[in-house]
């Protein structure tokens, strides 16, 4: 069959014109078929316990057993940074709008943010924006294990901090406590509690009085091998962790030691105020505090194999200073890097900033978004700048 | 559904095809809210099927053959020789060349039974082999053509008196 045939077909085909494309109405009801189809493959194994522990006001839900294995979006790491209300992720970019972000982490199912004006912690997952408590407010910082769906904060309220961790995939919460955490007369603000770290089964709580180890399976906690102030762990990851010896002076010696839990054995020492390990602990970047105090600082990042425990030579000439965004695997890490202006040793308002990918490889960076903001900083406190990664915190100016 | 990578590479397949499938959809249905909810529907599974897909080719082939299939199944529960819809007020002005035979032809093809007119329009509108007209409707080759003929033997009787012109304009000969 032939012309008449096809042409008729054809013709009415064409005059047809396509309506909308509804992909929210598409993604939403797909999601909802997904979900539901695990609902029944987990039922009747999943087990939530709650046990209200002797210390009164601390409940923890154990995990129980691992729900069967479910694909979430945002398990990639990309490049990633986000301006106002565009969360840049690679290629594609989310809206968080009418919400200005201030400070951000990714997780398996999304990104978790908080916005400017203390207005809560919310999670954006590409489709929509939930909301999920009133999180740490805008001085807050947000921390996300390195893989997975946990995320953690601590929420300040007249008498006692608590430590929360939420999990995203589950819209609940892990723990939340005040261990170690009730406000006494005259607390000095400069050690505010924070959430260390979240690897593994474990959160690491950094409190006024030292750091505790909290098992998320168990809900059982522990004080870490020594007291320590909370900011004395400048990362733990793969059950090795960076101590500063002088957390209280930004400004004096910087010098990490590299040790390992359980046993706290050293492993090594390294140059630097600043660390980042990468996922697997392998490598270790470190750098120095700035002296202006743009806080992460931008710093000349130092690379270092602590497997031989030895630096390498990474080097990118067109940015000396970076500052930290994320690993994305266990051998490439992101950063903005502050371009190179021969005549200036420090930066200036307007000094363009560069979105990198760089390899502990090649042991150089590449440039993934050119110009993609500038280095500059609000006039008024918070002065904050007008870009920040996900790195849980916004990128800050101290000096004004 | 999948990571962030795979529902990126739904949306932009879900995209840039959405026209086409919906054109498919409506040569189908003969209507446009019934084609309408047929794409939404096809490109719902697809979108939970999307990981073992992979490959945008194999998710068309997959979103044409959920069309198909949910066409029919809507069109058995509704009965076939119910009312039919007709949404045949074109968006568009014909022009002259627009014939008698054409609007005679589209009438009647939209009398034929799902399965018949599915395979007429994949055969003769999306250009598809009998292979290929048998994978999506999920039948052998040879129910393929025999369905097809069935479909052309039907649009003549009904064109009575009027089929050979037709017929001859149209090189419906077998």
């Amino acid at each position: 069959m032939t012309d008449l045939l096809k042409d008729t077909l054809t013709q009415h085909a064409n005059l047809t014109e396509p309506p909308g494309l509804d992909l929210d109405s598409i993604i939403s009801t797909g999601d909802r078929r997904i979900r539901r189809r695990r609902a029944v493959v987990v039922l009747g194994t999943a087990m939530v316990t709650l046990a209200v522990l002797a210390t009164g006001l601390t409940v923890a839900k154990t995990l129980g057993p691992d729900p069967a294995p479910v694909a979430l979006p945002f398990t990639e790491r990309r490049a990633t940074y986000a301006i106002g209300s565009d969360i840049h992720y690679g290629r594609d970019v989310i809206s968080i709008a009418p919400n200005k972000l201030n400070a951000f982490v990714q997780t398996d199912a999304g990104f978790v943010f908080t916005t400017t004006g203390d207005g809560g912690i919310f999670l954006a997952d590409g489709k929509q924006v939930r909301r999920l408590g009133d999180g740490p407010g805008e001085l807050g910082e947000l921390t996300a294990a390195t893989r997975g769906n946990l995320v953690g904060w601590v929420e300040g309220f007249n008498d006692r901090y608590e430590s929360v961790v939420y999990d995203v995939a589950a819209r609940r919460e892990l723990v939340r406590t005040e261990l170690g955490n009730k406000v006494p007369p005259n607390v000095s603000l400069a050690t505010a509690p924070r959430v260390i770290a979240i690897d593994g089964d474990d959160a690491y709580f950094g409190t006024l009085k030292g750091v505790y180890r909290w098992n998320l399976k168990t809900g059982q906690s522990q004080p870490f091998i020594e007291p320590l102030d909370p900011r004395a762990i400048r990362a733990l990851t793969a059950d090795r962790y960076l101590l500063d010896a002088h957390p209280e002076n930004p400004t004096g010696p910087a010098l990490l030691t590299l040790k390992d839990l359980p046993g706290n054995n050293v492993k090594g020492t390294y140059p630097g105020k600043q660390a980042y390990l990468s996922p697997s602990a392998k490598y270790l970047l470190t750098g120095a505090n700035d002296p202006q105090r743009i806080t992460p600082p931008p710093t000349d990042l130092k690379l270092f194999d602590t497997t031989a425990g030895k630096q390498l030579p990474f080097y990118d000439p067109d940015h000396p200073r970076l500052i930290f965004s994320q690993w994305l695997t266990d051998n490439t890490f992101t950063a903005a890097g502050v371009r190179l202006i021969p005549q200036l040793i420090d930066p200036v308002p307007g000094i363009p900033v560069d979105l990198l990918t760089c390899s502990t490889n090649t042991l150089t960076c590449q440039v993934t978004t050119p110009a993609f903001s500038t280095l500059t900083f609000t006039t008024t406190p918070p002065r904050t700048a007008p870009f920040t990664l996900p790195i849980g915190t916004p990128i800050r100016w101290l000096y004004g | 559904m999948a990571d962030g990578k795979d529902s990126s590479a739904f949306v932009e397949f879900a995209t840039a095809r959405h026209g086409a499938l919906y054109r498919y959809a409506y040569l189908l249905a003969g209507d446009r809210g019934l084609a309408d909810d047929l794409v939404q529907e096809a490109l719902t599974k697809t979108y939970v099927a999307w990981r073992k897909l992979r490959d945008p080719a194999n998710a068309e082939a997959y979103t044409r053959k959920v069309i198909t299939n949910v066409a029919i199944t809507w069109w058995r529960r509704k009965s076939w020789h119910a009312e039919q819809p007709r949404d045949d007020v074109p968006e568009q002005p014909s022009d002259a060349e627009d014939s008698t035979a054409r609007l005679w032809l589209w009438e009647e093809l939209r009398r034929l039974p799902p399965r018949q007119r599915a395979a007429v329009v994949l055969r003769y509108y999306e250009d598809l082999t009998e292979a290929q007209t048998a994978e999506i409707l999920g039948c052998s080759i040879g129910t393929v053509k025999s369905q097809v003929s069935d479909a052309l033997k039907k649009l003549r009787a009904r064109l009575g008196a009027d089929a050979d012109l037709i017929m001859d304009k149209a090189g419906m000969t077998e």
